[in-house]
């Protein structure tokens, strides 16, 4: 039982040893692909997440999803779904599904539901309630 | 058994589910910037993260700095920012250094920018790092001791505007905007600041000692892909204190500033070779009028000066096996245009009115493992000096050692380091021609242990002044102890941060040797600074302990603060600083008959108490 309880408080503290960033991606990503096995990210940006059954590629035509995780506003020539990091990115971009950006000082996080639904993409319990219509929604 | 697996299972369905929510608060609070921009292996480190800030309602850089473990945040006789303060000098701390970004604010006639900039709004600032010891050569032109770097916000968390403006008694007011957006694909920042910072006077021999400031701060920044300009100006009206009265009696005392910067940089080959070039005009006006006789029969001293710094930079950055290698050129020049200096209508000749520095340095950092890493640096540099000064030569020598072991990190580093004499060491009125470089020879260790949630340090160095720089009471000007002297620290520190409560604390003990006489001073010092987040709701207090043998008294300086979000685009704040009214005073030794040689005592507090409110509309 002692060891029992040990292993919980061990397993814990591994599950929380990630940073912020780390988890808050994952949580993200998974909810977007909830059935794959092997998540691939085209990272546009400098961070490179600690992140589980996720990885990063350089090609960007094997990838799941194209993270843009700074405030570039570039000239992007594919048809996969992006994940951007601010509002005005997500207006820019017609493939982008949803964003993390910051509004007066908290983080925030969106997903489109007609732009998701363009890719056949189900987003996980967890994720549902940042769903919001694109024509009803502020750009 | 089974419970327990059972209760297991639906802990992890409730964290997938419904923690989201509480993992993107978390995420709000904890998630910065300095996680991109510190450099662990630049030196000791502490940082004041973005919601530090926010948290302290920090207005200007002195609300850090005298908060910084180890240090004693004091003003000088002239009120310029200093840490170690010498009475009769206007500014002694010209080892630590400031930067913005990756530039350094300068200063051509004191090297460091804190009398200028020690005073300035953090209304553009996201966050700031502090590296104790000799720095890495990266990010240093001049050799320092004490690093503050300050980061710019970022388009990515602070895209639009904010206004904000605090008032406080004794007519203390601060309003500031900063606007942030983008136009295609270049990002642009624009700030102003106005601060009026009005103190009591203080009564001394039926005379009103006046520390009011007023500064003006327009700062603009541009960016595209790896092209970073900005551009500033900051003009500033001090009334300084006592200035160079001896009996602490001063008619009229003041000194304006108007600084114009420029600074561009731009990443090239790959991001292996950056460069970078500054331009500082900074024009001072330094106006003193005494009851009493300062030079010959002039009661009157007057200095209106030019100061043109430019700094050109080149940086090479490769990683080649394990190795990551830094070499790059810096050049500095110094130039200062005395238009006009003179006691009374005696004109002054100052000769010396021009340095240039050259320094070349190489520094390799070796990956010995995944956990280890040892870097080994050196710099030379040269100060070409007009005016029948002497040129200086200086070596800075750096090694350093860090392991990184589950979740501890030890780091050990030793430097020896050779201070070249910044132009005020000479021209000043305390100033000596004949004047030598200092050395400081430095060991220092720290261990950390880190967790997710908290990250405690014990800090230790110990150094050895060779040629220290002081000011001679006896002479009335600097020069160069002959002995050699120890200066010694322990800091040991602990933060803890979960969602809505964070805690800071640290205690120091440090003792340096006593100059001119035998002995040593021995300064103790601790705080504590707690911020609880409750809902809209922002509370903060901090405490900072400061006690030490030159004035042997025990200091507490106690703030508290209130914030709350009334809408989520409107802020109002309440502040008391210094509630006990016991902050760290300077004791300054003046004259009690100017004919004579006896001295009194004037104390003067380096926070004044104060309480402010204030409002923060976000658009």
């Amino acid at each position: 039982m002692k060891k029992l309880i040990l292993i919980f408080f061990i397993f814990t503290n591994i599950l929380f040893a990630k940073d912020i960033n780390s988890k808050l991606f994952e949580y993200i990503f998974k909810g977007l692909f909830p059935s794959k096995e092997n998540i691939l990210i085209y990272d546009i940006g400098n961070n490179k997440y600690n992140l589980d059954k996720i990885s990063y590629t350089n090609e960007i035509y094997n990838s799941n999803l194209i993270f843009i995780n700074e405030f570039y506003m570039l000239d992007i020539y594919s048809n996969k779904p992006i994940f951007v990091s601010s509002k005005k990115q997500l207006k820019r971009y017609e493939n982008a599904i949803g964003a993390l950006y910051w509004e007066n000082d908290e983080a925030k996080v969106v997903f489109i539901k007609e732009r998701l639904n363009k890719f056949n993409i189900k987003v996980s319990n967890h994720l549902e309630k940042y769903l919001v219509n694109e024509k009803i929604y502020s750009f | 058994m089974k419970l327990l697996i059972y209760l297991f299972v639906l802990f992890l369905t409730f964290l997938d589910a419904s923690n989201f929510d509480k993992l993107l608060k978390e995420f709000s609070q904890k998630s910065d910037q300095s996680q991109k921009t510190k450099i662990e292996n630049g030196g000791h480190l502490f940082i004041y993260t973005r919601n530090d800030l926010i948290n302290m309602q920090a207005k200007t850089l002195k609300d850090v700095l005298k908060s910084i473990p180890d240090f004693t945040y004091e003003e000088s006789r002239f009120l310029y920012p200093d840490i170690y303060n010498s009475q009769g000098a206007s500014f002694q701390s010209h080892t630590m250094r400031l930067y913005l970004d990756n530039q350094e604010l300068i200063s051509g006639n004191y090297g460091s920018g804190l009398p200028l900039y020690g005073n300035m709004s953090l209304g553009f600032i996201d966050h700031i790092e502090v590296y104790l010891g000799s720095p890495s050569f990266k990010f240093t032109t001049e050799a320092s001791l004490l690093v503050v770097k300050l980061y710019t916000k970022s388009i990515k968390r602070d895209l639009g505007g904010r206004v904000k403006t605090i008032i406080g008694d004794d007519r203390y007011n601060q309003t500031w905007v900063n606007y942030i957006d983008y136009i295609d694909d270049s990002r642009y920042q624009v700030f102003l600041d106005f601060t009026n910072d009005n103190q009591d006077k203080i009564d001394f021999k039926s005379q009103k000692l006046s520390k009011d400031k007023e500064n003006l701060h327009f700062f603009s920044k541009l960016e595209k892909d790896s092209l970073k300009i900005n551009f500033q100006v900051l003009k500033q009206q001090n009334d300084a204190f006592i200035n160079l009265s001896k009996d602490a009696t001063p008619l009229d005392s003041e000194i304006k500033n108007s600084i114009y910067d420029f600074n561009i940089e731009k990443a090239i080959l790959n991001n292996k070779v950056n460069l970078s070039f500054n331009h500082s005009i900074i024009d001072t006006i330094f106006d003193f009028n005494d009851d009493n006789i300062i030079v010959n029969t002039d009661n009157n001293f007057y200095k209106n000066t030019r100061e043109n710094v430019s700094t050109l930079k080149a940086i090479y950055e490769n990683r080649v096996g394990n190795h990551s290698i830094f070499s790059g050129f810096d050049f500095r020049r110094k130039d200062i245009d005395f238009k006009n200096l003179r006691y009374g209508s005696t004109e002054q000749i100052q000769n010396f009115n021009l340095q240039n520095i050259y320094s070349l340095y190489l520094q390799d950092e070796f990956w010995i493992n995944d956990n280890s890493i040892f870097t080994l640096g050196y710099k030379f540099t040269k100060a070409d000096n007009n005016g029948n000064i002497e040129d200086e030569y200086g070596n800075t020598f750096r090694v350093g050692y860090i392991l990184t072991k589950n979740n501890f990190t030890f780091k050990t580093y030793y430097s020896d380091t050779d201070m070249l004499s910044e132009p005020y060491l000479i021209t000043s009125t305390y100033g000596n021609s004949n004047i030598d470089k200092m050395s400081v020879r430095l060991l220092s260790h720290e261990t950390i242990y880190e967790t997710i949630n908290s990250k405690t340090s014990l800090k230790l160095g110990k150094s050895k002044l060779i040629d220290a720089v002081a000011y001679s009471d006896t002479f009335g000007v600097v020069g160069n102890v002959s002995n050699s002297m120890n200066f010694n620290y322990a800091v040991f520190s602990n933060e803890y941060h979960i969602l809505n409560f964070k805690n800071f604390f640290s205690a120091f003990y440090s003792y340096r040797d006593r100059i001119p006489n035998v002995g040593r001073n021995d300064y103790r010092g601790a705080q504590v600074r707690t911020t609880y987040i409750n809902g809209k709701s922002t509370l903060f207090s901090e405490l900072i302990y400061r006690q030490n043998d030159e004035t042997n008294s025990d200091f507490y300086d106690l703030s508290l603060g209130w914030k709350h979000k009334i809408k989520n685009n409107f802020i109002f704040s309440l502040k008391a600083e210094n509630i006990l009214n016991k902050a760290y005073s300077t004791s300054f030794d003046v004259l009690v008959n100017p004919l004579g040689t006896a001295t009194m005592p004037l104390s003067s507090t380096n926070t004044a108490q104060r309480f402010l409110v204030g409002v923060e509309y976000l658009f």
